[in-house]
């Protein structure tokens, strides 16, 4: 029994405690080429997007609800709302560095729910900050970029190819907290923004959620935000 | 006969209810539009809706995602169409969305005025103002406009004010009064 109870924590350890992979390093203009791959993911100036976003939540259900996010890239500031098909706006909020709720009807009003809302369309729509980023090749020879967090985590981009590119962000002690990546869609993706993307939420309270682009709509420079 | 309503019909509450009295189905195409401060320009839904008295609705949405909302023997349910093909869905805002069904069901039944959670105004020019009473409520409705057309027993248009900048338009279109509509599209969807 001792030796079970020693395997069992072992084995819910171990994800706990895994080193990232090394990334082997390449010649500097090959590395300035996967950084720039690696940003290039994300939207860049202002834009308007509306997506239709299944919620799976671990009960096996799901629920559907209409997102919508107007982000200026440079000013790394957005603002979200998320509504019922039926457009019953249940939740809206703005993020310029700090997070300012302007509503939020259940079941978005549980504690944390903003917070982790906010988390995930930052991993989803911004680049991360360059500092210390190492790019490099991952064992598989798949190009990788990992940038370093404030709060001591980090985020891997892997831009992979013809548009089969993964985010990953991982908590300080290396336990993967949430994956991103576009799915095989049945249409062209729009403004090169995939026509669907799914984020991951891995654990026993986790999540997914597929997001089916609606709209993108880019924004004049001069107007809000 | 509705001709002989068309004149004074949304004058008064009276009229109102006689007019809806001979309505016993509606059905209309719509299409929705949200205004949001943040939207560059609104985002547009469309759909159709069906209504037999006394209470079945049926409120389908066919684009940008596909939904239908079934209101029948006092049961609200919501299915979600997907990749997988259609599923029922429950929470995300469905209990208001009841509401709002129960309200619907309301007013094509010419039923303005009867609600306690509302004070109803009629207004010139066949429009009807609805106020929330509490203040919880008005923090999520701020005010319903219902814009009722030239013709009688049909209605024009809604407009749902969350604030004065955040609204949902609905604007109807292709009515057609008292065809018969098969049951089990109050029942079963798709």
């Amino acid at each position: 029994m001792k030796r079970l109870c020693v395997i069992l924590l072992l084995t819910i350890l171990s994800p706990a405690c895994a080193r990232l992979p090394e990334i082997r390093d390449v010649q500097p203009a090959a590395a300035q080429r996967t950084a720039a791959e690696c940003a290039a993911i994300f939207p860049k100036g202002v834009w308007q997007f509306a997506h239709a976003i299944q919620f799976f939540p671990p009960d096996g259900s799901s629920k559907t609800l209409v997102g919508i996010v107007r982000l200026s890239s440079e000013a790394k500031r957005f603002d979200c709302v998320m509504m019922t098909i039926e457009g019953l706006v249940l939740f809206e909020a703005e993020y310029d560095g700090r997070i300012k709720i302007k509503r939020a009807i259940a079941p978005l009003d549980k504690p944390g729910v903003a917070e982790g809302m906010v988390e995930d369309i930052r991993l989803i729509f911004f680049a991360p900050e360059p500092w210390g980023v190492e790019t490099g090749f991952t064992p598989e020879g798949e190009s990788i970029c990992r940038y370093p967090l404030p709060d001591g985590g980090r985020e891997e981009i892997l831009p992979g190819g013809d548009g089969a590119w993964e985010i990953r962000r991982y908590a300080p002690n290396h336990r993967l907290l949430r994956s991103v990546a576009p799915l095989a869609g049945d249409k062209v993706p729009l403004a090169g923004i995939p026509a669907r993307v799914e984020l991951k939420a891995p654990g026993l309270a986790g999540y997914r959620l597929v997001m089916r682009l609606v709209e993108a709509i880019p924004i004049e420079q001069e107007s809000k935000p | 006969m509705l001709a002989l309503f068309c004149v004074g019909w949304g004058d008064s509450w009276e009229t109102l209810r006689t007019t809806a009295a001979s309505v016993t189905s509606v059905q209309a195409d719509f299409v929705q539009e949200k205004h949001l401060p943040i939207l560059a320009k609104p985002l547009v839904s469309q759909g159709a809706f069906y209504y037999q008295k006394p209470g079945a609705l049926r409120w389908e949405y066919r684009s940008p995602v596909q939904s239908i909302m079934l209101m029948h023997d006092g049961h609200t349910r919501r299915f979600v169409a997907g990749p997988s093909g259609w599923t029922e869905e429950r929470g995300a805002g469905l209990e208001a969305m009841q509401v709002v069904m129960e309200e619907i069901s309301q007013w094509l039944a010419g039923n303005f005025s009867d609600n306690p959670m509302f004070e109803a105004k009629l207004e010139p020019g066949r429009r009807i103002l609805m106020i929330p009473k509490e203040e919880a409520m008005r923090q999520v409705i701020q005010r319903i406009e219902l814009n009722l057309a030239d013709r009688p027993g049909v209605m024009q248009s809604v407009v749902i004010y969350e604030s004065e900048q955040a609204f949902t338009r609905m604007t109807f279109g292709h009515t057609v009064l008292n065809a018969k509509i098969d049951e089990a599209l109050f029942r079963s969807a798709p």
